[in-house]
């Protein structure tokens, strides 16, 4: 991150944190992650008549947190933090530094994370977010998950047939660069006053999605 | 809710267009309609589909392809709805 956030004319350097740390997520099947010890970039932010420094952290917040707020998700609170420049690879608890100025090492750890990750969402768990780590949101019917290049089904009963009701759908896995999923909706009228609505999804892409269906009533 | 207009296009004659618009929180609820603003009465003039892509943890871009069943080019509205 330090590499691209410094081609793009940034200056950030890195917060270090060092404890036992435990994360909650639905990026991993058990909901929650174990760390020694975990690594973030950090930019000073002018504020006016001075700067604050704002951890960018995507494994853990969607934008930039302070080291306050960073420290505090992940469930250690004696936890230590110790900053260094950009420059740093790696810094163990005790103090001692290794650098990657060719980015080899960096290289060489993400692509192994990354093929971990590959094979994890290729397996019966699937690609993440994991639904058993999720709190339903107001507007999600449910949780879906469909294979590659696959067009699948589902139905849900009892709605009044009085209420206007629009169903979309939302990818929850990340993958950009073109649409992942299509839907079409059918109704049928179940008894005079309930229908039930048929939904039908199909992922355009060659990888498993999960996905929210979500609903509105006009 | 609140509704408005995102594009505005013209689709050719008994042509398929895709367009997309990214940038959009996932966690609004969003639809998509078209609505011709060419005249022509007597049949329909345009249909369209919706896809959509999660771009990151926030956001999505939604590819709305359209499709233009007449001789004629039409010219119209890319709406959309924010329900929640």
């Amino acid at each position: 991150m330090c590499r691209l956030m410094i081609a793009d004319g940034a200056a950030p350097n890195k917060v270090w944190i060092y404890g036992g740390l435990l994360v909650q997520t639905a990026n991993n099947p058990a909901c929650h992650v174990g760390w020694g010890w975990h690594v973030a970039p950090t930019v000073e932010v002018a504020t006016g008549p001075g700067s604050d420094t704002y951890v960018i952290d995507p494994s853990l917040f969607p934008e930039p947190v302070t080291k306050t707020t960073w420290k505090s998700v992940q469930g250690d609170p004696s936890a230590t933090l110790v900053d260094t420049d950009a420059s740093v690879f790696y810094r163990s608890s005790g103090g001692m530094l290794s650098y990657d100025p060719t980015y080899t090492q960096t290289q060489s750890v993400l692509t192994t994370y990354r093929n971990n990750l590959k094979l994890r969402s290729a397996s019966a768990s699937g690609p993440p977010p994991y639904f058993a780590c999720l709190t339903k949101p107001p507007g999600v019917q449910w949780f879906g998950s469909i294979d590659p290049n696959a067009t699948h089904q589902w139905f849900t009963w009892g709605w009044p047939a009085a209420w206007h009701v629009v169903w979309t759908i939302m990818p929850s896995t990340i993958c950009p660069g073109a649409p992942q999923l299509t839907w079409n909706v059918e109704v049928e009228r179940a008894n005079a006053t309930q229908c039930t609505y048929w939904i039908t999804v199909t992922n355009l892409t060659g990888d498993p999605v999960k996905f929210e269906g979500r609903y509105n009533i006009l | 809710m609140w509704t408005g207009v995102q594009w505005t296009g013209t689709i050719a004659p008994n042509t398929t267009h895709r367009w997309f618009t990214w940038g959009w929180p996932t966690a609004w609820h969003v639809v998509w309609y078209m609505m011709p603003t060419s005249p022509q009465p007597g049949a329909p003039e345009l249909g369209w589909e919706v896809a959509v892509e999660r771009a990151n943890a926030t956001q999505c871009t939604y590819w709305i392809t359209v499709k233009n069943p007449t001789p004629n080019a039409v010219t119209f509205e890319g709406r959309f709805a924010v329900l929640s």
